[in-house]
């Protein structure tokens, strides 16, 4: 068998279950080496991992790519957590540059505001 | 040095703190440039004319072929709720001129030399590197309860951001898919992409789906949002506290 081989393998395992125990593979011999493996498609992203074996034994699986796009992430997550961040809106301050929001003069608006600061702190 | 005025039927504001006056005109002398082309209130505007079928040799311009492709293209990425074709079938790019506009001089700014600088039409913002104090620029969200409010203040670094709402223009946004419908469940939404272009387009668009727009803001990669509803609630998108200054 090749490195490329298992990696397949792993790849597939990988893309069902990073935690997934691999009995099968663990049944044969390999040759010392660390093996990178294609990268494959899993469906909501890539997954390439990389096997090194040491004394013919796997020693070490790490996953060198993994679904991190954003926007499948996200979708994944999306069903882990229905809602996203809620608060009740309240007044802050601090010195801005511009309002956005605004279809008013927003310099004239953080003046203002400059203003109402300063006749607060006095 | 800044300065503030009124073009495409909006204050603009540019500020490039290591700027001379003649980089503060050149900035307005594009904006202008732009509204003449793109105004559908001038008789004599290209986009008045492309709608009559009276155009001339040489165009449509680059210019217009460019904002037409950009505002098909977002019509498709937000399943038509972005759409310049107005009821009375005049094509009105203005939905996507504003962004497109802010963009474009910024980058005459950036071509010019200036790594900081602010452009804001309206509300709609681009910003790059730091404000006149040496801090990050700043920019607050406008609580559509009150206009002398903010309730958020952001730190957008080198991103673009916009609103879309309801609070001081009135209703100007509609649904393309229920023309009767008022958006009332939603007074605005802030959205901060790559650019204030995207931003902009994005954030229309989020709007006009209603409480549905911030989930859609989510999963689009590079964007975030922050919507307020009628009922004084915000909804973020999980990557949006990463801008919040307070």
């Amino acid at each position: 068998m090749k490195p490329l081989r298992y990696s397949l393998l792993l790849g597939t395992a990988l893309g069902a279950c990073l935690a997934a125990p691999l009995p099968a593979l663990a049944q044969t011999h390999y040759r010392d080496g660390t093996y990178p493996g294609p990268t494959y498609s899993a469906y909501y992203g890539y997954v390439q991992a990389q096997v090194t074996v040491h004394s013919g034994k796997i020693t070490e699986v790490r996953v060198l790519k993994y679904p991190s796009d954003r926007a499948t992430s996200r979708y994944i997550a999306s069903r882990a957590l229905p809602y996203l961040e809620r608060e009740v809106i309240r007044a802050q301050s601090g010195r801005i540059y511009g309002v956005t929001g605004a279809t008013l003069d927003s310099r004239a608006f953080v003046a203002s505001i400059d203003g109402a600061l300063r006749s607060a702190s006095h | 040095m800044d300065a503030t005025r009124f073009l495409m039927g909006m204050p603009v504001t540019v500020d490039v703190p290591a700027g001379t006056q003649a980089v503060i005109e050149a900035a307005f002398a594009r904006f202008a440039e732009i509204e003449a082309r793109f105004s559908p209130f001038r008789p004599d505007s290209e986009v008045v004319r492309f709608n009559a079928l009276r155009l001339v040799d040489g165009e449509p311009s680059e210019e217009l072929r460019e904002v037409l492709a950009l505002a098909e293209r977002t019509r498709i990425e937000t399943d038509g709720y972005f759409d310049i074709a107005r009821p009375d079938g005049f094509l009105d790019p203005t939905g996507i001129v504003k962004g497109w506009a802010i963009r474009e001089v910024a980058r005459q700014i950036e071509a010019q030399g200036f790594a900081d600088y602010l452009v804001d039409a309206g509300g709609d913002i681009q910003c790059r590197g730091n404000a006149p104090d040496g801090e990050p620029w700043r920019i607050g969200i406008r609580n559509p309860f009150d206009a002398m409010q903010i309730v958020k203040v952001i730190a957008p670094r080198d991103h673009g951001i916009a609103t879309s709402g309801t609070s001081a223009r009135g209703q100007h946004i509609y649904d393309p898919h229920q023309p009767g419908r008022r958006i009332s469940d939603v007074l605005s939404i802030t959205v901060i992409g790559p650019d204030v272009l995207e931003a902009d387009r994005f954030a229309t668009a989020a709007f006009a789906m209603g409480e549905g727009g911030i989930g859609f803001i989510e999963a689009q990669p590079g964007l975030e949002g922050y919507l307020i509803g009628a009922d004084r609630l915000a909804v973020q998108t999980t990557g949006f506290r990463e801008f919040v200054v307070s």
